[in-house]
């Protein structure tokens, strides 16, 4: 874990949206709020010692302001609903959590649109091997990036959207997901 | 509405504030490897070995982890997996690769430990001084080219009445190291440059002295008798192919059992654009091309005579290539089209899959976890539901059903491209 080159990007958005705060501009000013269904992919191990792929599953929400007519601002959090186990091990998420900044691309005609996210979460884990029953439970800090694609539903300010975001990384160890949105602008 | 975004983006900030606060506090993912690792091997205990209960202040004993697979059946070495501890680093201290280390007089307990499995062995550490050395397993007489069958081992007695086995810290040395010749190397393999592993070089008497901290043991005179009757030589596989190694393997003929004398004597090809022999392991030979070649060894007898071995005439087959894939499973195998039958109580069962050579040999290396394979389901069910198959060939289901599935190797630098259809049935 390579703290400090997440500080640094952390610290580089921050400086991004504090420019963003400095003026106001047409569009910004927005809020949003979005329900969000999350499918984790977490990779364990490697050829050597065996490998492990977990995919529990959450819910959650975020809610978020826009800087800039594109540029938002948001906070999210999810809690896990259903547990995941291969290889005798049970998995579940705990919970998902996190600050991100939204960048998105014009609307297209058909109302879609592409989005990039970039920020800072944390995501908890616990394991079980169930032979044992004693579970092992850790709380993963990280630099989260990511994208999806959005639609919007008729002419209504309601989208809905599909991002893939990468939570976590390391050697043998990794937090991916996917998750489904539905998000509402006010 | 702009008072509402501020107020927002000030919460976001405290936010992201205590995220960098706090990202010193990272996850730890190494309980969840290990726990992945214990699992997939199947490990169910770990005993902790040494060759000593015992270390002297100043020096250091080496630790070895074994986990136990399943019901014991099977014992693998796990030391560079598990996790070191003293229960007192004060008295032993003990690195990650299980080196301990005695720092003061003491007993500790030494442990290993994987996920929420672990095991222990007591140690003591004393600073008592060395008094005696004493050597045993000797072997008598040692006959020409014959490395002994055990190695000497080298007992330490000291100050305070205690032993321990030190032949891997004693320093061997033979008085005529041309007749018999004794390792010196911390191998720990058992070869002939192991410590205390003797080899006989040329026939007639030596001296064996172990010493260590100025202390020497009792001479050990040994003789090697020049009782070499006859060398064979054979090879360790039934055919050769082009592109593969060989082991080939000499034995002495004494009158009585033939012994085996590989390392101690030297390896010759009439060809060798066809067939060479290793510098380094003796009898390794590399098979280069389709062909024949004779083999023969050749055992130094001392005073510039010589024995020489029968002579092998070898073929060499056209190289092997990768035909098929099987399935194993227990101790069944599976080939395209069979059906693997599972009970309903059965567990999560691992699949495991092996080449097909071209000359129908098997291999012996499970690649169900290899990057290069994957495992996928074919079209629907056939009856009931899908048994799931996970990325490296685990099985899974809690219901009857049956359905197809497809295992592909795919390795282009390699050339390689096989799969097979198969089966999997839960009643």
């Amino acid at each position: 874990m390579r703290v400090g080159a997440n500080a640094w990007s952390v610290l580089g958005i921050l400086l991004m949206l504090a420019i963003s705060l400095s003026s106001k501009a047409e569009g910004q000013g927005k809020a949003y709020i979005s329900l969000d269904g999350h499918y984790l992919m977490n990779n364990v191990g490697n050829s050597v010692i065996g490998q492990a792929e977990f995919n529990p599953s959450l819910i959650g929400a975020r809610a978020g302001v826009y800087l800039q007519p594109q540029v938002g601002l948001e906070i999210f959090g999810a809690m896990g609903v259903s547990d995941n186990k291969d290889i005798g091990i049970e998995m579940s998420a705990k919970s998902l959590a996190g600050v991100l900044a939204r960048f998105e691309s014009p609307e297209a005609e058909n109302g879609g649109k592409l989005f990039l996210s970039l920020g800072y979460g944390m995501t908890e884990l616990e394991m079980t091997r169930t032979v044992s029953s004693t579970p092992d439970r850790e709380l993963y800090h990280g630099f989260v990036y990511g994208g999806g694609v959005e639609f919007r539903l008729g002419e209504s300010n309601t989208f809905i959207n599909l991002q893939g975001l990468r939570y976590y990384h390391e050697d043998d160890f990794s937090i991916g997901g996917v998750s489904l949105g539905v998000r509402q602008i006010f | 509405m702009y008072k509402l975004y501020k107020a927002f983006s000030l919460v976001c900030l405290v936010i992201s504030s205590f995220f960098l606060l706090s990202a010193c506090g990272v996850g730890n993912e190494q309980g969840f490897t290990e726990a992945v690792e214990v699992n997939t091997k199947n490990l169910t205990a770990i005993t902790v070995t040494s060759s000593n209960s015992r270390v002297r202040v100043g020096e250091s004993e080496s630790y070895t982890a074994i986990g136990v697979v399943g019901d014991g059946s099977e014992q693998i070495d796990i030391s560079s997996s598990v996790s070191w501890s003293s229960s007192d680093p004060t008295i032993v201290s003990i690195d990650s690769n299980g080196i301990a280390s005695g720092l003061a007089n003491g007993t500790v307990d030494i442990s290993a430990s994987l996920s929420d499995l672990s095991g222990s062995k007591s140690l003591v550490s004393s600073d008592s001084p060395l008094s005696t050395i004493t050597i045993s397993n000797q072997p008598g007489s040692i006959s020409l080219c014959q490395t002994s069958d055990s190695q000497l081992v080298a007992t330490g007695t000291y100050a305070d009445g205690g032993q321990a086995i030190i032949s891997d810290k004693v320093t061997w040395s033979s008085s005529a190291p041309a007749i018999i010749f004794i390792g010196n190397e911390a191998l720990g393999n058992g070869s002939r440059l192991d410590k205390g592993v003797l080899s006989s070089l040329s026939a007639g008497n030596a001296t064996i002295v172990a010493s260590h901290e100025s202390i020497d043991s009792d001479d050990l005179l040994l003789t090697s008798v020049a009782d070499l009757n006859a060398i064979t030589v054979s090879s360790a596989d039934s055919a050769l192919y082009a592109n593969e190694t060989s082991q080939f393997i000499a034995m002495g003929d004494y009158g009585s059992d033939p012994v085996e004398i590989t390392n101690n004597v030297s390896w010759t090809s009439s060809d060798t654009s066809v067939l060479s022999f290793s510098d380094t392991q003796p009898g390794l030979s590399s098979l280069l091309l389709p062909g024949s070649v004779s083999v023969s060894a050749v055992c130094d007898q001392g005073g510039g005579s010589e024995l020489t071995s029968t002579v092998l005439a070898v073929d060499i087959q056209d190289a092997v290539t990768v035909s098929s894939l099987r399935i194993k499973h227990g101790n069944r195998s599976y080939d395209d089209g069979a059906t693997i039958t599972f009970d309903l109580n059965d567990g999560d069962e691992q699949l495991e899959l092996v080449f097909v050579y071209s000359n129908n040999n098997e291999g012996s290396t499970d690649l169900s976890s290899e990057e290069e394979v994957t495992w996928s389901v074919i079209g629907q069910p056939l009856s009931g539901e899908a048994p799931d198959i996970s990325g490296t060939g685990v099985v899974s289901f809690d219901t009857e059903g049956e359905s197809e599935y497809k295992v592909r190797y795919k390795n282009d630098d390699l050339n390689i491209n096989v799969d097979i259809d198969f089966f999997i049935k839960v009643e």
